[in-house]
């Protein structure tokens, strides 16, 4: 069952916007998994392509009056230019596509006041809640099983709608691609499927998708990896995409496409989504 | 025959406790854990409900070691099968206020001070006229007092039991969900917990809008439906 759980927290003190990068929050995450199962911290940290869990970058919850509740921006903060004050409510998503992570951190979601607090920097951070369950305020949060997500797909909606949240970029043999091809993304969707899902989707074909709206931006990402010879900057798109699927196309291919559209929010879509890129939404269409 | 009592609480007084502290900003969450709500509604070492405990473990006004024994106080609830969910807020308003505190005897000793440590801090509380809900599970029917006293200020509460479900209907291996927070050490032992929200707070953590799997109570009134799981008893971490 995948699982997309957002972690609400606050900081004591100040985190300096080197430490509220993806490759921190990866590494806060292992930390956390290590404290509870250390054999399975080493196997996800050693996973190489399509690992078993997703992270976003960090995002400060923006301030809201009482009678309205603050509201989840469609493109998310990617890096921070400035030190996050202390005391600033903060979120964080983390999502889990083996079948088995959730239950075996289940001690870490319920032993959220450790010995030893999570740091981010020099701070230390208080973790008031994890959503788990799908939030009227908060679109990153859900969970549902393999099987649901394919019994519920549309087996007759020809438009899908994608919300690129944080930069999504694709790797084209020895380079990176920015640009969000119908192929590339459902691809990359399937891969991600066919590795934790253990549904075969038949049917599955992407010559008919094409693309017909889309409002893209690119931003570029610096994760500053300090090694020899390593790209750091990565070029990510962001933004609105629509495809539709167009001619004659079997009820099965539009039913693949449909259930790999609504599990774009778990497995997110493209490179490096293990250090906050390739977030995106599936939007619900209006004409389904 | 088992009972289920739903109950409401309405704050006379503002209500505080630490559910975390942040640096000097000592915040209290609207929700009650189940553990402070068994002792504020007295069924703690109480004669009337067959739940005193041992002398090295009696729960009094003055504690010398003021370490919480939740393990031998609880278990004896277990043993009468009383048990109480924790409550949810259905309105409540919070107020920050700031506090410091000073010597002020009239004489004071001067000494020098190694460390300059201001004593002052903000606390957010829970507001007067703020309600909440919670259950209470039992084989025997309960008396409620009209009156409790919570939190840190001890502040006073008005409790009125709102529905009382006589023998409610029993239902094995169903999935369900639960708005209600549960405290999860007492319902994953008898259930399969798929799905639900972490509030992070001491001594464990609260879970809500759970989805579970096993037995249940199903209680209908009014048009209305409720769900709690059956046999939530306390459990303890080793």
């Amino acid at each position: 069952m995948p699982y997309s759980l957002v972690f609400n927290f606050v900081p004591e003190t100040l985190i300096p916007p080197d430490y509220a990068t993806g490759r921190h929050l990866n590494a806060l995450f292992i930390t956390a998994v290590n404290a509870v199962d250390p054999e399975l911290a080493t196997s996800l940290h050693e996973q190489k392509i399509t690992k078993a869990f997703t992270i976003s970058p960090l995002q400060k919850i923006p301030p809201s009056r009482r009678d309205s509740p603050p509201r989840i921006p469609e493109i998310l903060q990617a890096q921070h230019q400035r030190p996050i004050a202390p005391q600033t409510p903060c979120w964080w998503r983390v999502s889990l596509l083996d079948d088995q992570l959730f239950g075996r951190l289940s001690q870490l979601w319920l032993n959220l006041n450790p010995r030893q607090p999570w740091h981010l920097g020099a701070a230390n951070l208080h973790i008031t809640s994890i959503l788990g369950t799908p939030q009227s305020t908060q679109p990153w949060a859900n969970a549902c099983s393999y099987e649901d997500l394919y019994e519920t797909a549309s087996d007759s909606n020809r438009r899908l709608r994608f919300q690129l949240a944080t930069p999504v970029a694709f790797r084209q043999q020895k380079y990176d691609s920015a640009l969000p091809t119908p192929d590339s993304l459902f691809r990359s969707l399937h891969n991600s499927w066919k590795k934790y899902s253990g549904i075969e989707l038949t049917g599955f074909a992407t010559e008919n998708i094409f693309p017909s709206y889309f409002n893209l931006q690119t931003e570029i990402l610096d994760f500053d990896f300090r090694k020899k010879g390593k790209a750091s900057k990565f070029i990510g798109a962001v933004g609105r995409i629509d495809f539709r699927i167009l001619g004659d196309v079997d009820s099965a291919t539009i039913k693949a496409l449909n259930t790999l559209s609504n599990y774009a929010l778990y497995c997110g879509i493209g490179r490096k989504t293990t250090m906050g890129m390739g977030m995106a939404l599936a939007i619900e269409s209006r004409r389904s | 025959m088992t009972q289920i009592y739903r109950c409401h609480l309405e704050l006379h007084d503002s209500l505080y406790f630490a559910t975390r502290e942040i640096g000097r900003l000592y915040e209290t969450e609207p929700i009650l854990h189940n553990y402070a709500l068994c002792y504020a509604l007295g069924f703690i070492d109480n004669p009337r409900y067959q739940t005193q405990v041992d002398s090295e473990n009696d729960y009094r006004y003055f504690c010398r070691h003021q370490v919480p024994q939740y393990q031998a106080h609880l278990t004896k609830l277990n043993e009468q099968n009383i048990y109480v969910t924790p409550a949810r807020s259905l309105t409540h308003t919070a107020v920050l206020n700031t506090w410091k505190y000073a010597d002020n005897r009239y004489h004071v000793e001067m000494q020098k001070t190694q460390k300059n440590i201001p004593s002052f801090g903000r606390t957010k509380e829970i507001a007067p006229e703020s309600q909440f809900e919670f259950f209470v599970i039992s084989a025997n029917p309960i008396t409620f007092p009209k009156w409790i006293r919570l939190g840190k200020w001890m502040s006073k509460a008005e409790l009125s039991e709102i529905q009382h479900f006589n023998n409610p209907q029993r239902r094995e291996n169903q999935q369900f969900t639960v708005p209600y927070p549960l405290n999860p050490l007492d319902v994953m032992f008898s259930h399969h917990v798929i799905q639900f929200d972490t509030i992070n707070m001491p001594p464990v953590s609260l879970i809500r809008n759970v989805k579970l799997e096993g037995c249940c109570y199903h209680m209908s009134q009014d048009n209305q439906t409720l769900t709690l799981p059956a046999n939530m008893t306390y459990h303890f971490q080793p």
